[in-house]
């Protein structure tokens, strides 16, 4: 009897807690992505501003932001994209890290009736096209309110090469932006 | 149980007595006892195939003449118990025989008939050669009423009667498995080479095992300890052709000169590749698995300790096309006819995978007190930790990383006070810690801690031929969960109490007609998905949102059995049960569809229903011309929503199988040969949610199929010791087929043909 009281004793000095299950501190997605912004300029200067976000991210609320694209009929614009994460409570800058891995990502912009050209000028380090800098050729004004631009960044591991179509890879962003042309 | 199954190995020690006698007129008496040492008056004796009735000292006589005797003993509820002995003068034999179900309520089976249990299943290891190299689910499936819940073809988990992951619990050697059990792709971790046997326990049964335990119980339990002292052990290896797996498993043991000590060190390696289904190799679906346990067993008076450490580790690939981040990428891989990534064949296991490795130790001490009172105590500690990779990657971590770490102390007394009555009383308490650990980048379950406590007592009575049992359960379930959302950390706390009961009567129908009926009730506290998961659930492209309010489950299950055993030849059993179960909580479609950054995510909501969970299983096994034995299984499971009139989503489809073994007789090379073949069905599931004005499935059930397996084994002898060798051709038309309890049905096909050897040596 005694015997098993001194095990039991012992085993119970297991019991003490070992882990610190009261601190989520770690617990952001610190990898999503979810705030995506569309900067068009004319030398230089600020046309328009579109901008998609959903602060917690995939699941939960939904987003509490989600612009539609307006621009002018026949003009060239610059066009800048931005990448946050704001699950943390905080907005954290994601444009650089993705750049950096450029080399698994590129952009794709698919237009839907609408008349517009849309050319990627940056490329990875391997001298693929990327595509968070673009130039957009808009042509004649939208009649229908069914225009969009589907905004895409295909996550492709192991073989992004320099002519690949939209078809290729998995999507990390999947956004169909309304478009309004006037 | 453990302890108390080498009491009775020790105990069927047989003692011959020798007196002078003449050739013919030998006398043989035979004395036979099962648990605590009452007398089976009732088993069946044949010697040289002479059945022999008791006599009224309650032993078993006859006359023979010199030479050998072949004996056969069975009783219900014990081990079937075989020798052949040379006479040459008149003996005396005392046997003891193995009780079968002692795991239940083994003090209930005690000095009482052994059909009282709850509707078990049982499957030996060592009987059933063809079993060896499956995991855990796999070696289940061949009880009927279990089938395999899967996710490709390197993860299953065992459904038994349609309940899975968390409505059911596994004991592993005593101690509730806690690893992350409510995700339907993972897995159990144990080994299945650690154990000796299989218990199913089909139906409610949360009175003894607590939460959890609402639709079945499966008990894993290794070989005694103390069989034999020395040195004794076995090697098993096999290779299978499909997935070019390859499998050693060795166990060694010890038991000291005294009997008082015994050792035993136990390791399994298993590597496999690429699964090949009749048309194409499935990329990515390779698996590396190395486990290992020690045990160190005392026994001395009435003391019994057992301390046991195991380790299990895994890498498990997933189905590379399988693991969608989109809905477009999901439609596209629905539609597709052949799989969007194939491979040829090769081990390298790439994103996505899983690794696991849990960790266990665990401490068993029973106490023999006076009067017929048992002691036991029961402490362990269980580290599980799971990193899931998704397949896109960021950085050079697992996207899911979370660390689950459970200690809990059993405490028992079982008490027999007479040979109609006795009695266990219990006491469980566990705590249980849930982390996402640093580099975890996706938070689909919150950092957790919970706190458990159940008491309970458990009776049993005998009145004429029937027996009774009542059992009644406390059970307080504290949950402490620690979400963070946009850098705000929330505490949310939830408390479960549950009162549970169980009364159920075994009896006799009729002359070879046994019966038993159980209405028992049981729950199960929501999971922690069920409570906290917001977000997208790993590679299925879909959002699933938990229910921080929910109630526990209720169910309330009425079983029914019934076996015809006229003789040893035929056997014939039929299970009948029906669950009610309120706030039973499923996953249930919402419109519209989630609006992200990824584009729309189909979601769905855990939402709570109640629910009617009924069913049947048939079996019948019947021996014909000494040397033929024929046996099928049928089972049939329904799922009804009763709120909303409709059937639940993923039940088993019914199925059957039928099975015929040439027993070949024993010459002087082969012993215990066989030469089997088995032909399964399963029809396609057509019970699914008719309301489709949501996205129920994204795509329906697959078509039904047939499957052809061959099964040959035989014994051989190599410096006098018994090899088994044995080869299963699974599949063997190469039928093409999807399942639909299989995850990845929208994807892939099931395995094709696959060949297997086995080597099996005992010393």
């Amino acid at each position: 009897m005694k015997k098993l009281l001194i095990l039991t004793i012992l085993i119970a000095a297991f019991f003490s807690s070992c882990k610190k299950v009261d601190d989520a501190q770690n617990n952001s997605d610190h990898a999503a992505l979810t705030t995506m912004i569309l900067t068009f300029k004319q030398a230089g200067v600020t046309k328009y501003v579109a901008t998609f976000d959903d602060p917690d991210g995939i699941g939960g609320a939904n987003p509490i932001q989600f612009d539609t694209i307006k621009l002018n009929a026949n003009q060239t614009y610059q066009a800048e994209l931005v990448l946050q994460n704001k699950t943390g409570g905080t907005t954290k800058d994601m444009t650089a890290e993705i750049r950096t891995a450029g080399r698994e990502h590129e952009f794709f912009y698919t237009p839907t009736n609408v008349s517009i050209g849309i050319v990627k000028t940056d490329v990875d380090i391997l001298g693929h096209p990327l595509g968070f800098n673009t130039n957009w050729q808009t042509n004649t004004a939208t009649t229908t309110n069914t225009a969009t631009v589907k905004v895409q960044l295909k996550h492709k591991p192991f073989n992004k090469g320099p002519n690949d179509d939209v078809s290729k890879g998995h999507d990390d962003i999947n956004i169909n932006f309304p478009i309004i042309i006037n | 149980m453990l302890q108390k199954a080498i009491l009775f190995c020790f105990t069927s020690v047989v003692f011959l007595i020798n007196s002078t006698a003449q050739p013919c007129n030998n006398v043989l008496t035979l004395h036979i006892t099962g648990n605590n040492g009452v007398h089976l008056e009732q088993a069946t004796v044949t010697v040289n195939s002479q059945l022999i009735k008791s006599d009224k000292d309650k032993n078993f006589t006859t006359k023979l003449c010199n030479g050998n005797a072949k004996i056969s003993i069975t009783n219900i509820g014990y081990s079937a118990f075989d020798t052949t002995i040379n006479i040459t003068s008149t003996k005396r034999i005392n046997i003891a025989l193995l009780p079968t179900i002692e795991s239940l309520k083994e003090v209930l089976v005690n000095s009482v008939n052994a059909y009282q249990n709850l509707p078990t299943s049982q499957i030996k290891a060592t009987q059933k050669v063809s079993l060896i190299g499956l995991n855990l689910a796999q070696a289940l499936q061949q009880a009927n009423g279990v089938t395999l819940l899967s996710s490709g073809p390197t993860v299953s988990k065992p459904m038994i009667h349609g309940f899975h992951s968390n409505r059911i619990l596994i004991l592993n050697n005593g101690v509730r498995q806690e690893g992350q059990n409510w995700g339907t792709e993972h897995a159990p971790e144990i080994d299945p080479f650690t154990a000796d046997k299989f218990t199913i326990i089909k139906g409610a049964a949360s009175v003894k095992y607590g939460a959890e335990a609402l639709g079945g119980v499966v008990l894993v339990e290794p070989k005694p300890m103390f069989e034999k002292l020395g040195f004794s052990g076995s090697l098993n290896t096999m290779y299978y052709s499909n997935n070019r797996m390859g499998v050693v498993s060795g166990l060694v043991t010890y038991v000291s000169s005294n009997n008082h000590w015994a050792f035993r060190l136990q390791g399994t390696a298993k590597k496999a590749g690429n699964v090949k289904t009749p048309n194409y190799y499935i990329a990515n679906t390779g698996l590396r698995e190395i486990n290992a346990a020690a045990t160190i067993a005392y026994q001395k008076n009435n003391y019994q300790a057992n301390l046991y450490v195991s380790n299990f580790s895994t890498t498990l690939g997933f189905y590379t096309g399988a693991h969608v981040e989109s809905k477009d990428d999901l439609e596209a891989a629905i539609k597709s006819n052949s799989p969007l990534f194939t491979d040829g064949f090769t081990y390298l296991i790439n994103r996505p995978k899983q690794t696991v490795n849990h960790t266990l130790i665990k401490l068993t001490q029973k106490l023999q007190l006076k009067n017929n009172h048992q002691l036991q105590l029961i402490t362990a500690h269980q580290e599980n930790s799971r990193d899931e990779y998704d397949s896109k990657q960021y950085l050079n971590q697992p996207e899911m990383s979370l660390s689950l770490g459970t200690t809990n102390a059993d405490f028992l007394l079982k008490s027999n006070f007479s040979k109609n009555f006795n009695t266990e009383f219990g006491v469980q308490y566990s705590v249980q810690q849930n982390i996402n650990k640093e580099n975890s980048v996706r938070i689909f379950i919150p950092n957790y801690q919970l706190n458990s406590i159940g008491i309970y007592a458990l009776a049993n009575v005998n009145v004429h031929s029937t027996n009774l049992s009542f059992g009644i359960r406390y059970d307080s379930k504290q949950f402490d969960a620690f979400k963070r959302e946009l850098g705000i950390q929330t505490n949310i706390k939830r408390n479960f109490n549950n009162l549970t009961a169980t009364v159920q009567a075994a009896y006799k129908i009729a002359n070879n007609i046994q019966g038993k009926s159980i209405v028992a009730t049981a729950f199960r506290p929501p999971a922690v998905n069920e409570l906290f998961a917001n977000g997208l659930h790993q590679g299925l492209a879909s959002i699933e949102v938990g229910n921080p309010l929910f109630n526990a489950e209720q169910n309330l299950s009425f079983t029914q059995e019934m076996m015809y055993k006229p003789d040893s030849n035929f056997k014939f059993e039929i299970t009948a049960y029906s669950n009610h179960i309120s706030n039973y909580i499923y996953l249930q479609p919402v419109q519209p569809p989630s609006f992200t950054i990824r584009g729309y995510y189909p979601t769905f909501n855990y939402v709570a229903t109640n629910a009617h969970v009924y069913g049947f299983d048939v079996s019948l096994q019947y021996n014909f011309r000494k040397q033929w034995q024929v046996s099928s299984k049928t089972s049939i499971v329904r799922g009804w929503n009763k709120t909303s009139s409709d059937w639940i989503i993923l039940m088993p489809a019914d199925r059957a199988s039928i099975e015929l073994n040439f027993l070949p007789s024993n010459n002087k090379t082969f012993n215990q040969n066989l030469l089997g073949i088995e032909v399964t069905h399963v029809k396609q599931q057509t019970l699914v949610p008719t309301n489709t004005s949501v996205l129920q499935d994204y795509a329906p059930p697959p078509s039904a199929y047939t499957l052809l397996n061959l099964n040959t084994q035989t014994t051989i002898k190599i410096y006098k010791k018994p090899v088994q060798i044995g080869c299963t051709i699974f599949n063997i038309l190469n039928t093409k087929f999807r399942d639909y309890l299989n995850r990845f049905r929208y994807f892939i096909d099931e395995i094709g043909l696959n060949a297997s050897v086995r080597l099996s040596y005992n010393f």
